[in-house]
């Protein structure tokens, strides 16, 4: 390998380092090598290997990989062992050097491709791919040899269910949508990927059922994914919070999900989903206010038991809501609501409080925010001593020491169960946080003071809209014949349509 | 966007600190009143018992003695007395949970047209609690306790509720109270509430049984037990009780019935406008079942048509002489006016006007039909004579 002098070499790096440039692959091996070397200086997992491949005295193939990414099993048995058996045939003139010649009859990976600029060499090289440069050649070839160690599939572990398929998604791009091709083996499903991130070019996939898709929604996506400007995606949340309708709603305007079944299920209902790599979590857009309130399991089972959970989960999502802020509501200002026999036990367990109910309320409900906070963090071993059980049981101990009546303990439990109920985790933390300025109006205003926040929700609620979709669809505006998903969900011989709220273009299902 | 923002952020947070915890009452600042009773004192002013409930702490061993308290405040008029009661005490008084209004004889026979009006117009005063008359004072009753129960105001609500059991009382809650006080024909009714001592163990016990009646803000008179029977009769409401009969054909023993069910029409009403002459008839439907029988004969449809026959005619004259005794207080209780209203609106307004003179002449005449149910299978009574 001949290196330049000084000067050129100054030249080289100050050629390299603009970028502008659109640079190809030079017929000198030695010039490409020298360019990556420079590019990627300072990078000890780049491997260059150089083979005499046609001629004895020069290296004039040489092989590039990043140590890490690659499947070494595939570089050492499909591209060196085959380069390497041809030094020992007799019949060397046939393999004259031409990039088809090596691509047919000597390298045997199955995805090769041939390229000419050097910003798709580096690229390649970036995700894993063996670059085979040849002396004398002016395109190089690349062989996937993709691989590098990946978490295997495992149950997803926010969205756990009874019945269904148990496959989650992992980090890799390739096998996530994999894993959703397995499910819909339609050539209509189609997968477009761009790269997202200044910095971290990130493989970022959308994916949607052609036919069923309307082309509105998709078109808006695709504008709206290509105007990220950023330096790094690190996870897919990222875009979630670049392409969200409504930046400053306390409410998520994107599902994301880790099941499969459940992004299958969403494309046949005319959504997109986009996959990004490294995040396990694929989006789902558009998406509406009854989605984060339903979960897989009411599919999998027979519609009776999805009615009655369904009815259950919807109680006590109000509850989560509004709870602590009509128990202070009664206790301060609507006395007269209680049976008796409950306002005298009312009044005798807070004979002993010193606090005002919201005091005593604020208090409680910080204290449990805290211990949840602390659970997420805490390592397994100490992490089961903090449950709701460990609440409870310093919530016994602060009756007991005065500063909380019981009646409040019960309450705020009540609530954290209720807000766990909630199946989409995003939503459970909007409906956490907005307890506090319910609780607020509920101790200055009473009744009143509840449905003054809660209608100052709804009219937040019913502005929002998700890519065009009103948030609050089929509610409001009512569309009857969706109603059958969303309150209840009727069974699947009675389910002949798609919903149309996402204006699919077939809205038959049979 | 922006400072529509920050401009919803500043109102969420000033709104509601400068209203601050206006008209705010913490449970442990109030005194929940669940008994009230309205006294006359000898100066002619206004004395009120309130039964207040001692609030118990979990925390703290519950004393079974008493779990109640006495305030009593003095006023010119009802009003002044609600607010004496701050002079007393730190508590504010909280009526919307009284479930016992009592009014001692005196200031009934006074005139409680004002005191009705408050109570009205108060919006605290709940008109589901229960109206009781006593015959001496109201504070000694409020101080007495309910057999069974902790509260006694609620021990009293309890036996008033339960008045079908024994038909012997009227069940009066304010609501069906202020119907027709108003009403200056028409005389009211309210339970009869009085304090049973027994010496040998020195206990007072309250007892519920027969009304008071009340005309134009003012007590008139009494029924006793009986008189109150047939008139919840008349009234369609005298279940479950009961009537103790002779066997018949002179027979030694007795005979049980209880009523199962009554019903009342009030028949052929005419009015002679030349006389100013009512007449109506009270048409008495009873169900009736045998509870205990201890004659000879064996049992038969004749023997059934006997009893029957000698029920409704101990019955009518129970009826009669409790028309008896309201046409001698001049009161209409049973609001004959309304039933003639029913049928002939028109001449309803010469009547009105005149209606105590139309009462003292009305001719009723008292028809009951009675039939014994449940009789399928009967047996033959186990006595041995």
């Amino acid at each position: 390998m001949k290196l330049y002098g000084k000067l050129e070499k100054v030249n080289l790096i100050f050629w390299v380092t603009n970028m502008k440039i659109e640079e190809r692959v030079n017929s000198d091996v030695s010039i490409n090598i020298d360019y990556l070397k420079c590019k990627f200086s300072n990078c000890s997992d780049v491997i260059y290997r150089e083979i005499n491949v046609f001629s004895e005295e020069k290296h004039d193939t040489v092989l590039i990989w990043i140590d890490g990414l690659t499947d070494m099993n595939l570089i050492n048995d499909d591209i060196v062992k085959r380069l390497i058996k041809i030094r020992y045939t007799k019949d060397k003139q046939y393999f004259i050097q031409s990039e088809d010649k090596v691509q047919n009859n000597i390298v045997s990976i199955a995805d090769i491709k041939v390229h000419t600029k050097m910003s798709e060499v580096i690229d390649s090289l970036l995700s894993g791919n063996t670059i085979i440069f040849i002396d004398g050649l002016d395109e190089c070839i690349i062989a996937s040899t993709r691989g590098g160690q990946f978490r295997s599939i495992t149950e997803p572990k926010s969205e756990s269910i009874v019945r269904g398929p148990m496959q989650g998604f992992t980090e890799n791009i390739k096998i996530n949508v994999g894993l959703i091709r397995g499910i819909i083996k339609n050539s209509d499903l189609k997968v477009e990927s761009l790269k997202l991130g200044n910095v971290s070019k990130t493989d970022v996939t959308i994916t949607y059922i052609d036919g069923i898709v309307n082309e509105s929604i998709l078109k808006e996506v695709k504008k709206r994914v290509n105007k990220i400007n950023l330096d790094a995606i690190l996870d897919s949340s990222y875009i979630e919070e670049l392409i969200e309708d409504h930046p400053y709603s306390p409410f998520p305007q994107i599902a994301h999900t880790e099941r499969p079944d459940k992004v299958a299920a969403h494309l046949l209902e005319g959504r997109v989903a986009i996959i990004v790599d490294g995040s396990p979590f694929v989006l789902l857009v558009p998406s509406i206010f009854i989605q984060f309130l339903q979960s897989s399991d009411d599919y999998y089972e027979r519609y009776f038991m999805a009615f009655a959970v369904r009815m259950v989960r919807y109680l006590f999502f109000i509850l989560a809501l509004t709870f602590p802020s009509i128990y202070i509501a009664i206790t301060t200002y609507h006395q007269e609501m209680l049976p008796t026999t409950l306002l005298m036990s009312v009044a005798g367990a807070q004979s002993g409080v010193p606090f005002p109910a919201l005091i005593e309320a604020f208090i409680m409900e910080l204290m449990l925010e805290a211990l949840r906070e602390a659970g997420v963090r805490l390592p397994k071993t100490v992490g089961q001593a903090v449950s709701i059980v460990g609440a409870l049981v310093i919530g016994e101990a602060a009756v007991s020491a005065g500063i909380v009546s019981p009646l409040m303990v019960i309450v705020v439990a009540t609530t954290a169960i209720a807000s766990f109920t909630i199946p989409g985790f995003s939503i459970a933390i909007s409906v956490r946080l907005l307890r506090f300025p319910l609780m607020l109006f509920a101790a200055t205003l009473g009744f009143y003071g509840i449905m003054i926040g809660l209608i100052a929700l709804l009219i937040h609620l019913c502005k929002l809209e998700s890519f065009g979709i009103p948030y609050l669809s089929p509610l409001a505006p009512l569309e009857k014949a969706d109603l059958k998903d969303t309150v209840i969900r009727v069974p699947w011989w009675s389910m002949k349509k798609r919903p149309t709220i996402l204006k699919p273009k077939k809205i038959k299902r049979r | 966007m922006k400072k529509n923002i920050s401009l919803l952020i500043m109102l969420v947070i000033i709104i509601p600190i400068m209203t601050g915890c206006w008209d705010q009452k913490g449970v442990d600042k109030l005194a929940i009143v669940i008994g009230l009773g309205i006294d006359q004192t000898d100066k002619g002013n206004i004395r009120l018992t309130a039964q207040v409930v001692k609030p118990t702490s979990s925390n703290e061993i519950i004393n079974t003695k008493s779990k109640i308290e006495l305030i009593t405040s003095e006023g010119t008029d009802i009003q002044q007395a609600i607010n004496n009661f701050s002079k007393i005490t730190s508590q504010i008084m909280f009526f919307p949970h009284v479930k016992v209004i009592v009014f001692g004889r005196k200031i009934v026979i006074s005139g409680i047209n004002d005191i009705v009006d408050y109570v009205n117009r108060n919006p605290s005063f709940r008109k589901t609690s229960c109206v009781l008359v006593t015959d001496k004072k109201a504070s000694e009753i409020l101080m007495t306790d309910v057999m069974l129960q902790e509260y006694p105001s609620i021990g009293i609500e309890g036996i008033v509720a339960m008045y079908d059991k024994t038909s012997q009382t009227v069940g009066v809650k304010w609501k069906d109270f202020i119907k027709n006080i108003d009403n200056i024909n028409i005389g009211t009714l309210a339970s009869k509430i009085y304090i049973v001592e027994n010496k040998e163990e020195k206990k007072k016990i309250i007892e519920i049984q027969g009304t008071f009646i009340i005309k134009k803000g003012k007590l008139i008179g009494e029924l006793d037990n009986k008189e109150t029977e047939a008139l919840l009769w008349v009234r369609s409401k005298g279940k479950n009780g009961s009537l103790t009969l002779n066997c018949p054909d002179g027979q030694p023993g007795k005979l049980g019935l209880t009523n199962n069910n009554v019903k009342t029409k009030l028949n052929k009403i005419t009015y002679d406008e030349k006389n100013g002459q009512m007449a109506m008839e009270i048409q008495v439907k009873v169900a009736s079942e045998i509870e205990k029988m201890a004659c000879e004969k064996s049992v038969n449809q004749k023997f059934f048509n006997k009893i029957e026959s000698e029920q409704a005619s101990k019955m009518k004259l129970q009826i009669e002489s409790m028309l008896e005794k309201t046409k001698m207080l001049n009161t209409d209780v049973i609001d004959f006016l309304s039933v003639y209203q029913n049928k002939n609106p028109r001449k309803m307004k010469e009547i009105k006007n005149n209606w105590e003179n139309t009462f003292k002449k009305i001719n009723i005449s008292v028809k009951v039909e009675s039939t014994i149910k449940n009789t399928g299978m009967s047996l033959d009574s186990k006595q041995n004579y």
